[in-house]
């Protein structure tokens, strides 16, 4: 039995998951006939990329350990995602150039290829560096557009990330679907000694979007930084979830997660932050800041702090409010709108952590999405 | 453990268990009834039967037993597996009647209560005590002047029948035989506890203290405290618990309700020093209606598995609510503790300060739930949460939930887990303080909030329980 | 006065295997003011930290004799006992704990006996009357909160109260404004006497306008690299630390 029957397999047998914070949506695991191929771009020889589906064709591409998905939004997603994918990529670097390589992946959901399943392989060999830019965006409807490309567009997607000794890898994700699209995506990170993994979570669009990110802080002076940006459209639901868990000694990890809710949106934060034993001198910290826009929100935080090593430093903290009404009148006395104001507002607290995103074109398209979805 | 060489500060804390000292001294068990082991019909009759009930109150009770039979053992938590219900003795009295005058009680129940200082607080700062001894009280008393005023402070068991249109009006009505399986064992066996009613207005300026004492081996304590606080009216309500130690468990599942009205103010202590081999499922909640303000300030101590979340739910505009809470595991011990605050009405505030320290294998886990009705606009919370590991031996956890319902919110959240700091250490030390003096000044600076809430007794209590020996070669 | 206080020979220090003292020799005689000055990362904060006995940092070699005994084999609180006071270029923060409570310890461990309540207030307010200092500080929980400036004048109280035979004041300048700096070295100057003596250890040449020393020591790469009187000083600030003869 190959990967994909095993997995199919496995995801047949399951019983349809039921959520209790977020209540799942209708049509769920759509599976699609077609493949999906995606803008990719690489500019250094030293980054080998090849299907997902090639690598598992061809002997020694992958090892087993790398294709290792642990439950994350749970086992049916993994299950269905790795027997049901129609896209993915395996991405190796052993660039050590000075000039960190870059590799740009574009996804256009349209009316005839609704259903995007991807499954990624990201790895960085020792000493290696490497940013990937994986962006998921949706072709804007028209009227010669079928009538099924208003039934809802669906991404599912898992992303390994495996960072060997000494290695550093950006991820930047931008999801930027329509408002009625869905979104799955889980990440699984694996950090080895005095390597660093840093990822931008940007969402920006879809009716439903539910995330996971699991980062294993494995070797010691393993670094992760987890920044996510997400803006809940209007009635939208989104169910965000990140994991640190500190291994390897002296190892540091951060969530920082900023987000706007509009009117009606319903939104479920969980950060974690798992200290095992032997994990001493570590340090893991997360922050998570809510501006409540609209009326008829819902926003549950769920923070945890797990530890079992007492040589560490964990933190939390969360404020959750509604938009400054002093800033606001002060750019409103100034000639904004209140709008524009809202908007200014938003992005500059978006601001802090796109500062760090070194691709000037990732963030005018982050900047001009907001401005698109807030009204 | 993994360390590297050339790393220093290797060398762990230890801080000794806390001295229990008179907590544990066991007295022979001299009781008029003690019910059989377990839980049938026949029981909860003969409880009722023993204490004169009225029809109302023996119905409830074996409708509870009912719901109590059909419920599962709750799985999240804390591991129950070990507590095996059918050993259980579910009510025990004592072989004496409640008393007014300390003189008349026997002379051994009478040292226990000496020994653990109560008679003293009493003439000291006590505006009324009530004692109980295993199911029952066994003492009761209050000022004059407060009596005079209307003030009510007696046992539950004389309440239900001397002011039952009062109790039938409150009686598990916010804590009800339905919420989960240890409410209706609650319901079905309850005994003993306390009533107090404030009038309109009355200000009581002394606290008033309950003080639950289990000597029975193997038994249950289910007592139920009833306050309520009418209009504009204030109280200080102070309840301490302790048991000696038996190599059976002992279970704790009492209810406490509080009832504050419009403008008035309770302020409700506890210090629990159960012994280790409790199970305390204790159930507590308040209702605040409109500017009436709950502080609750709870420290926990005892018990093997503690699962204790007391409950603010801000009904009236403008209710307040306050935490502040202290959970110290050692050895062998899960403490499950936190609070709950429902913000239910407009432009309410609430405050929760939770510390816990851990040591010695013992697991301190804070859970907490912050919720906010979509009705319940202007809402301002501030939820802190800091926990000190000892050793790494133990675990420290902290979940703090919080769902808003509106966006005309302010809520802030901290929470920050980590041990002593070998730099506050060095910084003590370099003043002449010895490292075991530094640690111990640490540890009860790191308490200090809890401590500067108590009666200044209760904060030597405290300060004796938190007895810490230390020791360990840093400099 | 010729009473020696310290006598450092052939210091050498480490941190997590890394050598930053490199045989460090220096002699303080009672009476005595001494500046060291150094540029960034030569070692000046880890010569005040190893003299203190910070469990971070590990002693190679080297010998230090502190009133007749041997330093380095003491304990942290013993070397404050035996007379050494460390001002912390960044103090520690102990929520819970008043400063009145903490400085009545420390002084009764250095002391060896308790001190009187009344006499020991009056004593606290008149410090803290020198320090321009507000006696509300006393109830607060030590260092929480404080400003950069309100930390340093109460690591000088701290001083004051336990009145140490020699005083390491690490880089107590930095994060000042002028008139701190100004009335935490005035008092410190006062606090010089002829028996007890008092390092500075500082990249702040301007000290000199409040204080004077009697010897300045220039601190490079774990060396002292040059000693001399208050004129050196004055050439450092001139020419900068990078002279390669030395």
């Amino acid at each position: 039995m190959n990967f994909r029957q095993y997995h199919q397999e496995a995801f047949n047998k399951m019983e349809t998951p039921v959520w209790n914070r977020v209540s799942l949506p209708k049509g769920m695991f759509p599976i699609p006939s077609y493949k999906m191929d995606a803008s990719i771009t690489s500019d250094s020889e030293h980054i080998h990329i090849m299907t997902f589906q090639e690598a598992l064709d061809t002997e020694h591409a992958i090892s087993p350990l790398e294709k290792e998905a642990k439950k994350h939004l749970g086992d049916h997603f993994s299950h269905f995602i790795n027997g049901y994918f129609n896209s993915g990529y395996v991405i190796r670097s052993t660039s050590k150039a000075l000039e960190v390589p870059v590799v740009d992946i574009h996804y256009i959901l349209s009316g005839e290829t609704r259903t995007l399943i991807d499954n990624h392989l990201i790895v960085a060999e020792p000493g290696a560096k490497l940013d990937v830019i994986i962006d998921y965006h949706a072709e804007p409807a028209n009227e010669n557009t079928p009538q099924k490309a208003f039934e809802p567009m669906n991404h599912y997607g898992l992303t390994r990330v495996i960072a060997k000794h000494g290695s550093h890898v950006r991820i930047f994700k931008l999801q930027r679907l329509n408002q009625t699209a869905h979104h799955f995506d889980q990440v699984l990170a694996s950090v080895e000694e005095s390597a660093v993994v840093d990822v931008f979570d940007i969402q920006v669009g879809s009716q439903f979007k539910a995330i996971s990110y699991e980062t294993d802080l494995k070797g010691r002076r393993s670094e992760a930084h987890i920044n996510s940006i997400y803006f809940g459209d209007k009635d939208s639901k989104s169910d965000l979830s990140f994991t640190m868990n500190h291994q390897g000694q002296k190892s540091n990890s951060s969530i920082l997660s900023k987000g706007a809710l509009d009117s009606n949106a319903l939104k479920v934060f969980r950060g974690n932050l798992f200290f095992e034993t032997g994990a001493s001198q570590s340090v893991g910290k997360e922050e998570e800041f809510v501006m409540l826009l609209g009326e008829s929100i819902k926003s549950d935080s769920i923070p945890a702090l797990m530890c079992s090593e007492d040589d560490v430093i964990g933190e939390h903290a969360a404020s959750v409010g509604q938009v400054d009404l002093n800033k606001l009148f002060y750019l409103m006395s100034r000639g904004f709108s209140e709008t524009e104001a809202k908007k200014l507002i938003i992005k500059a607290s978006f601001e802090e952590i796109l500062s760090a995103v070194p691709y000037e074109a990732f963030k005018v398209t982050v900047s001009e999405e907001v401005d698109k979805r807030v009204y | 453990m993994r360390k590297e060489s050339g790393e220093h500060m290797a060398k762990k804390t230890y801080i000794e268990e806390v001295n229990r000292g008179v907590y544990d001294i066991i007295n022979k068990e001299d009781h008029r009834y003690k019910a059989d082991r377990g839980l049938t019909e026949d029981i909860i009759r003969e409880i009722s039967r023993e204490k004169d009930e009225p029809q109302w109150m023996l119905d409830y009770r074996l409708k509870s037993l009912e719901i109590f039979n059909a419920k599962p053992m709750p799985t999240w938590g804390a591991d129950l597996s070990e507590l095996d219900m059918d050993n259980i003795v579910h009510y025990v009295r004592p072989n004496t009647d409640m008393s007014t005058s300390w003189d008349d009680v026997p002379e051994d129940i009478k040292q226990t209560f000496d020994r653990l200082g109560i008679p003293e607080a009493e003439k000291k700062s006590l505006a009324g005590v009530g004692a109980q001894y295993d199911s029952e009280v066994v003492y009761h008393s209050m000022r004059e002047d407060l009596k005079a005023k209307g003030v009510v402070y007696t046992d539950m068991d004389s309440a239900v029948k001397a002011y039952e249109s009062i109790v039938r009006k409150y009686f598990m009505t916010m804590i009800t035989n339905r919420d989960h399986k240890f409410s209706a064992l609650h319901g079905a066996v309850w005994s003993g506890g306390s009533f107090v009613y404030v009038p309109e207005g009355v200000e009581v300026d002394f606290p008033l203290q309950s003080y639950f004492r289990l000597n029975a081996k193997g038994a249950g304590q289910f007592e139920h405290t009833l306050i309520v606080v009418e209009k504009n009216a204030s109280l200080h309500f102070i309840e301490g618990c302790s048991a000696p130690k038996y190599s059976v468990q002992n279970l704790h599942a009492g209810a406490v309700e509080l009832f504050v009205k419009e403008g008035a103010k309770l302020r409700y202590s506890t210090i629990e020093n159960w012994s280790r081999n409790m199970y305390n499922l204790n159930t507590k909640r308040c209702m605040v209606e409109k500017n009436g303000k709950i502080e609750w300030v709870s420290g926990s101590f005892g018990s093997k598995v503690s699962m204790l979340y007391p409950m603010s739910i801000l009904k009236g505009e403008g209710a307040s609510s306050e935490f502040t809470g202290i959970t110290f595991a050692a050895k062998g011990q899960y403490l499950d503790t936190g609070t709950k605050v429902v913000h239910a009405a407009p432009n309410t505030t609430s405050i929760v300060n939770s510390k816990s320290i851990s040591k010695d294998g013992g697991h301190a886990f804070y859970r907490g739930l912050l919720r906010v009705t979509p009705n319940a606009v202007n809402v301002k919370s501030t939820v802190n949460c800091e926990s000190l590991m000892l050793d790494n031996r133990s675990k420290s956890d902290t979940l703090p939930i919080i769902e808003i319902g509106n966006e005309q919110v302010d809520i802030g959240h901290e929470a920050k887990i980590g041990r002593i700091s070998d730099d506050t250490i060095f910084y003590l030390m370099s003043r002449g303080i010895s490292e075991a003096e530094a640690k111990a000044m640490i540890v009860r600076g790191f308490v200090e909030p809890i401590t500067k809430e108590l009666p200044l007794e209760y904060a030597v209590e405290l300060n004796n329980l938190i007895n810490l020996e230390l020791e360990g070669t840093i400099g | 006065m010729t009473s020696e206080i310290i006598k450092i020979c052939n210091l050498k220090s480490s941190v997590e295997g890394q050598q930053i003292l490199k045989g460090i020799d220096l002699d303080i005689k009672a009476g005595e003011i001494h500046v060291i000055m150094g540029p960034n990362g030569a070692g000046k904060s880890t010569l005040a930290n190893v003299l203190m006995g910070h469990p971070a940092h590990k002693v190679d070699t080297g010998e230090v004799t502190f009133m007749g005994k041997d330093l380095l084999t003491m304990k942290v609180d013993e070397r404050a006992k035996a007379g050494l006071f460390l001002s912390f270029q960044y103090p520690e923060e102990v929520p819970g704990v008043t400063v009145e409570n903490f400085l009545r310890t420390a002084k009764k461990e250095v002391a060896g006996i308790m001190p009187m309540a009344l006499s020991f207030k009056k004593e606290l307010h008149s410090k803290m009357e020198m320090l321009n200092m507000d006696s509300k500080y006393l109830e607060r929980y030590l260092n929480q909160g404080f400003s950069g400036g309100e930390k340093k004048k109460n690591e000088i109280l701290q001083m004051a109260v336990l009145n140490p035979k020699l005083a390491i004041l690490d880089e107590t300048d930095s994060g000042l404004d002028i008139d701190a700096i100004r009335v935490v070295y005035e008092s410190v100057q006062k606090l010089s006497k002829a028996d007890n003596a008092i390092l500075v250890i500082t990249h702040y040449n301007k000290i000199l306008n409040y204080i004077t020393p009697d010897y300045v020591h220039v601190l490079v790469d774990g060396k002292i690299v040059r000693s001399g009187d208050v004129t050196l000083a004055e050439e450092i600030e001139s020419k900068g630390y990078e002279k390669r003869e030395w």
